[in-house]
């Protein structure tokens, strides 16, 4: 794999994100009167007009533009009105804790699936494999803020176990990470399962068994790398989505991430905050993508990186 | 466990094979008595049609029949007195590499693509704990040379889409001779290959043989390569054995309807002029076999006997086995 | 299925017609799942015709009454708010929105995502790209993030939050349309029509969209499970369905307070949506599977 290759996808990456910045201040500007974002919806006239004024809304839009890009690559996202510091700042002090949950929980989510998607490939329309299923409807069926607030009730109301919120010790990550790993884990047990049905099929399944290995290893030896790719393609996008922080969970349980954080800023009509938020995750999400395809490039020999 | 075998006690024995599958059109009987033997250090040549049953039968062999879908029915397969059918799931898989070996068709798809070739030969002695991790590499690199692949130390570290079609076939043949096994199964060796690889490949089989006098079962349907590698030949219609004859009475004087049909439908170079002569016909379909002998619809010699039974294999006039009302009847 | 043994044993099942209906019956949790499906629809009617006036009729004296008992009569057998409304009623009442909601935004996304994955496939110039891109950007970006952003810049209003929803959803469509329009386009009955003087439109009316659209359709239907869940979870946070109107995610919101002594506001609304999401994701495998000729005879067994 190739410096110049790396290069150029980290050079797309610039542009997606420029293009993204360019998006939302169309949209900002396309609401009509724009100041409206940053202030509360009783806010006098007065205000607004010394408002319009100080964010430079007045101007004519290429200045605007200008100036809000030359902003940007400085990494000065505005000021963060509701907490009186750089917008910037705020943003970059939640995102380590919705990462960190991220993390955990696709972590425990690939390797839960992983082993429940082989035992189930194995298999197909056996036990296992319907107790995949389960896994997976339940996954994609049940409502997460719900599940928390269910999870809460039983485990911290009731049976007073577990802290209802905030964040802290191992025992405040319980109730998040085993809401949050629902979903991906019900994905992830479809994807698994279905590439190590095909992987299973495959001729040289046949052959690893005609040269006598045991099951052990023809399942999670020779099928399983195969069956990782698609997987790994599929995890990826999973990490996108967690790295926006799952809004609705970090809210039930207090967990102070960007997803929290966006719902207060809105609460707070604090839009520098909003953006500058949008623009770390893009950000992260895009360094994901990199790391996706390096990965993917890694375990298959037969992807050539083209210069 | 090498159990020395009487030089003229078959190495293999299958006995009245019955292997059927399920699926969702029905009961597929793929094989439907096949008996056959094979000897010590003989080159046996399964010839047939697609849908004959001779890939099953070497699945069946190999332990390779998923069952469900499929299952074996009744038969015995004996390795050396042993009835394969009827010992430990772990005994039958320590067998698989070490008794009996087999050469898949597809090189390309029956090689681990993420692998590189070095590692899946040494795998056969990992697997069966003979080596060490870096003393079964030396041995992969070995083999490889020993079947002919240039610059194996380095080829070994290669991935099984960087060879070509000759060469990966090279490589499942040293797979399958790593450990020496006293019967190698190969499923169409040649017919992925161009010609000139074809021979090739048939000439470096024929040094293996004689190098380490394991015996063979070649499964094809191409008579070019029966005629240069086979001492005998069994042929298979319809999930059964319907002829088995060395191979130069075979050629010279075929028994079965069948096999003569085969011969006749191939061009020669010593028949001037004469026209090709197919089977008209299709082979039949193991989901729908035809009552009594399977090859009826196609014989020229059918009668309302071939209809009502199953002709039983039994000796003919030239001592091969034939399994037909009317053997050796000019067509 | 097949392995290249079973091949070799000349197995390749013929393909059958059976209605929908009997394929339907094979598939036991796809029936109940239209169990559901019914009972929701009749829940509607009866919203419509009687239930909506329980659903505002305010009672001080039953705030917060418990489920599970006929003291009070059937109406209130699931228990009652804080404002003493039925919880089956407000149930029946938050059916509409949220079921309408969530068919709305799947419709808006098939129908424009399959029309600009057609044109991007068939103009496949910078025009198609630049659809491909926008697709691609949505399709990467965390979906609630992206839906909370845009209400809170736009207003929350139902048709912004049937657009919104409808956008996150769309670049799937995108994608599978563009794909087999790329394809077809260049087979050679397409040129053959061309030659005849057959418009683009025609040809894709005639051709592409009959081989596209059971693909869509399931895109289409495990989608709605989906959209279902972003839905309640914006209403959750309040920035989806506003009151007075119901939506069982705004339900759920409202009972969180009352979680220690009133936990049925919080419970019965979010299990109405999974029983909603799980029906919707099995009738969809179901679809799925009837669909597939490969997989169609688990069904025709």
């Amino acid at each position: 794999m190739s410096f110049t290759y790396v290069l150029r996808r980290v050079a797309q990456s610039i542009a997606a994100l420029l293009a993204l910045m360019v998006v939302v201040f169309v949209l900002v500007r396309a609401t009509g009167s724009p100041v409206n974002l940053y202030l509360p919806l009783d806010a006098p006239q007065a205000l607004r007009d010394e408002m319009t004024i100080k964010l430079g809304l007045d101007q004519p839009i290429y200045v605007q533009f200008w100036n809000w890009l030359v902003d940007a690559v400085q990494l000065d996202l505005g000021m963060s009105l509701w907490q009186g510091r750089p917008a910037i700042d705020v943003v970059l002090s939640a995102l380590p804790n919705t990462l960190m949950l991220g993390l955990v929980v696709l972590t425990i989510s690939s390797l839960l699936a992983i082993l429940i998607g082989s035992l189930a490939a194995f298999r197909p329309n056996g036990h296992f494999d319907r107790f995949a299923g389960l896994v997976s409807l339940a996954g994609a069926s049940i409502p997460d803020f719900w599940l928390a607030l269910m999870g809460i009730l039983l485990f911290a109301v009731t049976l007073g176990w577990l802290p209802t919120s905030g964040s802290g010790d191992i025992r405040y990550w319980v109730l998040p990470v085993t809401v949050m790993v629902m979903r991906p884990l019900g994905t992830l047990v479809q994807v698994v399962r279905g590439s190590m049905i095909s992987a299973l099929a495959a001729p040289y399944v046949k052959t690893a068994r005609a040269k006598g290995a045991p099951e052990r290893r023809v399942i999670f030896v020779h099928a399983l790398r195969n069956g990782l790719l698609p997987a790994i393609t599929v995890a990826g996008d999973l990490a996108a989505q967690l790295a926006g922080g799952v809004t609705v969970v970090e809210v039930v349980f207090g967990w102070p991430g960007i997803g929290k954080l966006m719902i207060d800023a809105i609460l707070n009509r604090d839009f520098a905050v909003l953006q500058a938020g949008i623009l770390c995750v893009a950000a992260v999400i895009v360094t994901l993508n990199i790391l996706v395809d390096i990965a993917y490039a890694a375990i298959d020999p037969r992807i050539q990186i083209q210069r | 466990m090498r159990v020395t075998t009487e030089p003229d006690q078959p190495v293999l024995s299958i006995q009245d094979l019955r292997v059927s599958f399920h699926s969702s059109s029905g009961r597929i009987h793929a094989l439907n008595g096949v008996s056959f033997d094979l000897k010590h250090n003989e080159v046996l040549a399964l010839l047939g049609e697609s849908g004959s049953g001779k890939s099953v039968t070497a699945a069946a062999v190999m332990g390779l029949i998923d069952q469900p879908p499929g299952s074996i029915d009744s038969g015995r397969i004996l390795l050396n007195g042993r009835d394969l059918l009827r010992i430990a799931p772990g005994e039958r898989r320590q067998l698989c590499g070490e008794e009996v070996a087999l050469i898949f068709q597809d090189a390309l798809a029956a090689l681990n693509p993420v692998f590189p070739v070095g590692w899946q030969i040494a795998e056969v002695f990992r697997v069966h704990g003979r080596l060490s991790r870096s003393d079964a590499q030396r041995e992969a690199v070995r083999l490889l040379s020993a079947v002919g692949i240039p610059a194996a130390e380095q080829r070994a570290k290669e991935f099984p889409h960087q060879f070509s079609g000759g060469m990966r076939q090279r490589v499942m043949i040293a797979m399958a001779m790593a450990l020496k096994p006293r019967i190698v199964i190969a499923d169409e060796p040649t017919t992925a290959l161009d010609v000139t690889v074809q021979a090739q490949i048939i000439e470096t089989l024929k040094a293996l043989r004689v190098e380490t006098a394991a015996s063979f079962i070649l499964i094809t349907h191409d008579l070019g390569v029966v005629a240069e590698m086979a001492d005998r030949v069994v042929v298979m219609y319809g999930g059964r054995v319907v002829e088995v004859a060395d191979v130069y009475t075979l050629f010279s004087d075929p028994q079965h309807p069948y096999t003569r049909g085969l011969l006749a439908a191939q061009p020669r170079l010593d028949s001037e002029g004469s026209e090709l002569v197919p089977i008209p016909g299709s082979p039949p379909s193991p989901a729908a076999l035809p009552s009594g002998c399977a090859f009826r619809p196609r014989c020229p010699l059918a009668q309302e006997v071939c209809a009502a039974s199953v002709p039983p294999l039994a000796r003919t006039a030239n001592t091969s086995l034939s399994a037909c009302h009317f053997p050796g009847t000019p067509t | 299925m097949t392995s290249p043994l079973m091949e070799d044993a000349g197995l390749l099942p013929p393909s059958r017609r059976i209605s929908l209906l009997r394929l339907l019956a094979r598939d036991p949790s796809a029936m109940v799942a239209l169990v559901w499906i019914f009972v929701l629809a009749l829940v509607l009617v009866a919203n419509v015709w009687f239930l909506q006036a329980y659903s505002v009729r305010v009672d001080l004296k039953l705030r917060n009454a418990p489920p599970f008992t006929l003291d009070n009569g059937w109406i209130y057998y699931l228990g009652a708010d804080s404002l003493g409304r039925s919880m089956i009623a407000r149930l029946a009442a938050a059916a509409g929105p949220s079921l309408g909601v969530a068919f709305a935004a799947v419709g808006f996304s098939l129908v424009c995502g399959a029309i600009l994955g057609l044109v991007a496939g068939w103009m496949s110039g910078p025009v198609g790209t630049l659809i491909l891109r926008v697709a691609d950007m949505i399709q990467g970006f965390p979906t609630f993030l992206l839906a909370l952003v845009v209400l809170y810049i736009f207003g929350p209003s139902v048709v912004n939050l049937v657009i919104v929803l409808g956008i996150t959803r769309m670049p799937a469509y995108v994608r599978v349309a563009r794909a087999e329009v790329l394809e077809i386009r260049e087979r050679l009955f397409i040129d053959a029509s061309r030659v005849l003087g057959a418009s683009p439109w025609w040809m894709v009316r005639q051709h592409v969209l009959p081989i596209v659209a059971p693909t869509l359709l399931t895109i289409a239907s495990v989608n709605l499970a989906m959209v279902m869940l972003i839905e309640s979870g914006l209403s959750f946070i309040g920035l989806g369905i506003q009151p007075p109107a119901a939506s069982w995610g705004l339900m759920v919101a409202q009972g969180r307070g009352y979680l220690s002594n009133a936990w049925w506001l919080a419970c019965f609304p979010g299990l109405a949506i999974m029983f909603t999401t799980i029906a919707f994701n099995l009738l969809s495998s179901w679809f799925r599977m009837a669909t597939d000729p490969q997989q169609r005879w688990r069904l025709e067994l």
